[in-house]
């Protein structure tokens, strides 16, 4: 009996908010699913706040920056020179972060949006890792940010871009996500000069640097790499595993972006050319 | 015996040593001769996933000699655009008869070709394998290489990956009946990223000393390790075990 008592007891702490490790996510417990979020997206009309953004010339510049990881302990400064970075910038239309912004719980949610505050003329555009749903903390990015799944559109005088912001949070994108990202790119990816595909989970993995954060399932992969190939996607950008990766797979180059976090090696952000045709700039913060 | 008879002996020798490694598989093959045991494995999958249902045949047959060595190799093709291949080599010792522990390792190669995606895929995985009474336990590692059957790039390589398996039994192995649970990333066709366990329940019935039937069923959930999980996939599979 004295193991059932321990086995209960053990299986109790772990269940329980953890400060540290948000064990309760492993097991989904309470934290909504991909398909739900997709729900609200949808509610949402799958809108972040902007769905068009004009700019004067074909050719302009867009930053992306994943896993700044603010806490609840403080503000991120390398989120602020990021967006700095984005304010100074005439050329640049808009700031991609593509996750992991923030720890999850309602403090860190806050540090992010306050340093945010201070730069409003830049537009930024969310994107929801693992991390902001950890302690419950989607309904805060729900309040923050809107929309976990959207797309907007860069128009140009001749041209227009669209990019489309992915939920991977969970680590898949679910039937619905799928079913709507085959849909949206049937539709629409032929009105489009470049199509930009922004999500947190990494799609390939030359290296285990980050040990058992999950990328998608082999399977999903695969599908997904055919998806982007058949619809011609220019680019697919990534955070997660804090580790650089630029990899070509059947004609769509996948970037993995190194982590923005403070006080990391190799924190850096992407500084990306968006004319005929895209090319990055690595910033190290 | 004159110099001349020496030197085409040893050279004789020489040329057979580069071939040892096929002889020592000969060797092998004939002491196997002696107390084979064929194995045939066929059954049906059902698997539903994010990306979408297929059903799937495969078989696989196993060949062991002397209850040290044994092959295996197996074939699977899936209605969702996916067949495969395999080839793996065991090798197991008693450690202890009373106990009813063994252990060894085992090589394995897979060849995926997913039809629809336009991917091949080729890994290569080594494990050890330690069995007991009702706990089968199974640790290794894996690298995978894939690529696109199209377009002229370079593969991707995935250099390392852990794969693993705990499997535990109701009753033991020889029991007419059974239910065997397991945590693991691996099946019989592939090995999944680490992150990705699947979660198995199974039962099997022995009809008599060569035939058994098995349902398997299982659960893989998404983002496990993210500590954000979510569904991904389920299946079933069920078929016969065969042994002659």
């Amino acid at each position: 009996m004295s193991k059932i008592y321990s086995i209960l007891l053990l299986s109790a702490l772990l269940l329980s908010s953890c400060e540290l490790i948000y064990v309760r996510g492993a097991l989904g417990i309470g934290i909504d699913n991909v398909n739900s979020r997709y729900e609200f997206s949808n509610s949402q009309n799958f809108n972040c706040g902007f769905s068009s953004l004009a700019v004067g010339a074909d050719e302009y510049r867009v930053y992306a920056a994943a896993d700044f990881h603010t806490g609840k302990g403080g503000l991120s400064s390398n989120q602020a020179t990021f967006l700095q970075a984005v304010n100074d910038d005439a050329g640049a239309v808009c700031c991609l972060s593509i996750g992991d912004m923030v720890s999850g719980e309602k403090q860190a949610y806050e540090n992010y949006s306050a340093v945010l505050r201070n730069f409003p003329e830049v537009n930024h555009a969310a994107c929801v890792g693992n991390h902001e749903l950890y302690f419950e903390g989607w309904p805060y990015y729900k309040e923050m940010f809107g929309s976990s799944i959207y797309y907007f559109e860069v128009a140009t005088p001749n041209y227009k871009d669209i990019f489309i912001c992915l939920d991977s949070g969970s680590g898949t994108l679910g039937t619905s996500q799928t079913v709507w990202l085959k849909d949206l790119l049937e539709r629409e990816r032929r009105n489009y000069r470049n199509c930009i595909v922004f999500t947190h989970t990494n799609f390939t993995c030359k290296d285990l640097s980050q040990g058992t954060t999950g990328s998608f399932v082999l399977e999903e992969t695969y599908a997904l790499f055919r998806l982007f190939s058949t619809y011609n996607v220019s680019m697919v950008l990534s955070g997660h595993d804090h580790y650089f990766e630029d990899s070509t797979v059947q004609g769509v180059r996948y970037i993995t972006l190194d982590a923005a976090k403070d006080n990391v090696k190799n924190a850096s952000f992407l500084k990306i050319n968006c004319s005929d045709s895209i090319s990055y700039e690595i910033v190290k913060l | 015996m004159d110099i001349k008879v020496v030197c085409l002996k040893s050279s004789f020798l020489l040329k057979l040593m580069k071939y040892k490694f096929y002889l020592f598989l000969l060797f092998a093959f004939h002491l196997g001769t002696i107390s084979a045991q064929w194995s045939m494995r066929p059954y049906l999958e059902y698997k539903s996933s994010a990306i979408h249902d297929n059903i799937g045949a495969a078989c696989i047959a196993g060949y062991a000699f002397e209850d040290i060595y044994s092959v295996h190799a197996g074939g699977k093709i899936q209605s969702a655009g996916l067949g495969s291949f395999f080839a793996q080599g065991d090798f197991m010792w008693t450690v202890s008869e009373e106990k009813r522990i063994d252990a060894g390792f085992y090589n394995k190669y897979i060849y995926c070709n997913y039809f629809l995606y336009d991917i091949q895929e080729f890994t290569v995985a080594v494990a050890g394998v330690l069995k007991t009474r009702y706990v089968d336990v199974t640790l290794g590692f894996s690298n995978r290489l894939y690529w696109n059957v199209r377009y002229d790039e370079k593969a991707i390589y995935e250099r390392a990956n852990f794969l693993y398996e705990i499997k535990g039994r109701v009753f033991e192995e020889e029991h007419k009946y059974n239910l065997i649970f397991s945590i693991s990333n691996i099946d019989d066709f592939y090995i999944e990223r680490v992150q990705f366990l699947h979660l198995k329940a199974g039962g099997r019935y022995k009809l008599n000393g060569n035939v058994s039937l098995f349902l398997d069923a299982g659960f893989i959930p998404a983002g496990f390790f993210h500590l954000v999980s979510n569904y991904y996939a389920g299946f079933f599979k069920s078929g016969v075990e065969l042994s002659f």
